[in-house]
């Protein structure tokens, strides 16, 4: 029991969190200090940035733009490739905030020996990510966001794996209730509804050209929050395994609408910006604020209440 | 929203020394000495330059890469793009202030000299190292601000013949200051604030990492100890090199 008597705990799978917020992928996720330093900000878990089977440089400058209520990323998955991260990672050591590993591939096969390699390091579940809207070779730049291919990977990966095993899927394809089934029926404990939206374009009208050296990014922020919610209520029909609401969450009041909508647990990655790297902290404090206000006792009080006829 | 870009036009280009070029643009920036900004060259990349001057806005550029070379390549009437300014900045501590400065960084501390008040500019000691006298930028403008000035080449044809870091060690024996200030290379850095340190000076340190969210802090490519340079920095304590 927490403070107050309130308990915002939850579990996806048989990962245990103590409150319901996960630093997302990608952000800040590339070396230990900097993971360390987001679970002292309060976050109930942290994603490693994802990893592949080589080192990857990523795009060029600029990978990142503002746009009204968010930002359009194409970074490219840059990253130092799976053995020098699973190195980096060994120094987290066994911490006492749940560390979740992350890894893409381009095929299923790859995605297999990546989930094999990546346990190396001392991560307490799995992410797979199939909805990356800006990278070639990966996500849905790899035609990876259908169901047969959502399918074979959480097959191929859930073979190598007893860890939580949670997918990473995009708000940008219509099947998403048939992408999640498919990825449930294969074994995965938690889907993460979801990457960013997109892409979209930003161009400076002064030099006449698409600020993102790739042209175009996933949109991420507070701007696509409310397809996010929308996601995660068509979810919550269609699939019995927790969602994690990823897309936007900045306060406390965006937390508890997804928890309504049916989510067990939120991602939080661009909201960082916006409310510094403790905001993990203050979403809690807000969550908890709200439901003494509010009489509830745990998450599953109001879990899903918007389903209610 | 705080990170538009911004286009400018170059009024002035003025070589500093053999391959430093200082453009002048017609753009004010409301900086601190330390920060800096993101300039955007349009299908090419996005690099961090310090901020010279703010009225009108000037900067640096070292030939260094590809980047920079097509930054040469301007001619006045062209295009600039950029946003910022971002980061953290220098704090003025006591009376008596060296600065150390390694190549470009000198930018960061001109402009630091530059805000001080003029009646104590003739308190600030600059030390300003480079491999050879046509490699030195930045003395003629420092001296114009009053500042004492003192040179260390490779190959001692300017000032003192060595390192700058043994330039220093070499004053400290007969003087004392209240504040630090170094930019340059890091090995230079990490021993300026070594030295001070063991003297238990005041010293801060302008880091140099790849930047590529710049300044927004959501990438985390430029950590160090778990602290964001483009964010936090690039102007710390120079103990951050220490621990």
């Amino acid at each position: 029991m927490k403070k107050n008597n309130i308990d915002i705990s939850t579990k996806l799978g048989t990962l245990n969190l103590d409150n319901p917020t996960i630093l997302a992928s990608g952000i800040l996720g590339l070396d230990t200090p900097t993971l360390k330093k987001v679970a002292k900000g309060g976050a109930g878990a942290v994603t490693l940035k994802s990893l592949t089977s080589e080192p990857r440089k990523g795009h060029n400058n600029p990978i990142l733009v503002e746009i009204e209520g968010g930002f359009l990323n194409a970074v490219g998955y840059a990253n130092k490739g799976i053995d020098a991260g699973v190195e980096e990672f060994k120094k987290c050591g066994n911490n006492n905030i749940p560390l979740i590993g992350s890894i893409v591939g381009g095929s299923a096969e790859e995605f297999g020996s990546l989930a094999e390699k990546i346990q190396e390091a001392p991560i307490k579940a799995l992410e797979i990510v199939l909805s990356c809207p800006h990278t070639p070779g990966y996500g849905l730049m790899a035609g990876q966001g259908t169901p047969k291919a959502t399918a074979e990977i959480t097959k191929a990966v859930r073979r190598k794996t007893k860890l939580p095993l949670f997918v990473k899927i995009s708000p940008s394809v219509e099947a998403v209730g048939e992408i999640a089934k498919a990825a449930e029926a294969e074994g995965a404990d938690a889907i993460n509804m979801g990457n960013t939206l997109g892409p979209g374009m930003k161009i400076d009208i002064e030099r006449g050209k698409p600020i993102l050296a790739f042209k175009v990014g996933g949109v991420s922020g507070p701007a696509i929050r409310s397809i996010m919610i929308r996601s995660v209520f068509d979810l919550y029909k269609c699939v019995k395994i927790p969602i994690i609401a990823t897309g936007g969450i900045t306060t406390g009041d965006d937390a508890i609408e997804a928890i309504m909508a049916g989510a067990s647990a939120i991602g939080i990655g661009t909201g960082i910006y916006y409310r510094g790297i403790d905001i993990f902290k203050k979403v809690c404090e807000e969550i908890e604020e709200w439901m003494k206000a509010h009489g509830y006792k745990n998450l599953n009080d109001f879990k899903g209440v918007a389903h209610e006829e | 929203m705080k990170n538009n870009y911004i286009t400018a036009k170059i009024l002035k280009i003025e070589k500093e020394s053999k391959n430093i070029k200082n453009f002048y643009l017609d753009a004010e920036v409301d900086a601190l000495p330390g920060q800096y900004l993101m300039i955007w060259i349009p299908g090419l990349n996005e690099k961090p330059f310090g901020v010279v001057d703010t009225s009108p806005l000037t900067i640096s550029v070292n030939k260094v890469g590809p980047f920079s070379e097509k930054m040469h390549e301007l001619k006045r009437g062209d295009k600039i793009t950029f946003r910022g300014p971002y980061g953290s900045s220098f704090l003025p501590k006591g009376k008596k202030m060296l600065f150390i400065a390694g190549g470009c960084g000198m930018v960061p501390l001109y402009f630091f000299a530059k805000t001080s008040l003029k009646s104590k500019r003739k308190y600030i000691t600059v030390i300003i190292g480079a491999r050879t006298k046509s490699d030195l930028p930045y003395i003629s403008k420092f001296k114009k601000l009053g500042c004492k000035v003192l040179t260390a080449t490779d190959d001692g044809s300017s000032g003192f013949k060595g390192f700058t870091t043994e330039l220093t060690e070499k004053i400290f024996k007969k003087e004392k200051f209240d504040g630090v200030y170094t930019c340059g290379p890091e090995i230079m850095m990490k021993k300026i604030a070594k030295i001070c340190s063991e003297k238990k000076v005041f010293c801060q340190v302008s880091l140099e990492r790849h930047f590529k969210c710049g300044g927004i802090g959501l990438c985390g490519e430029c950590a160090i100890n778990g602290r964001l340079v483009c964010k936090e920095g690039p102007v710390f304590r120079g103990k951050i090199l220490l621990e």
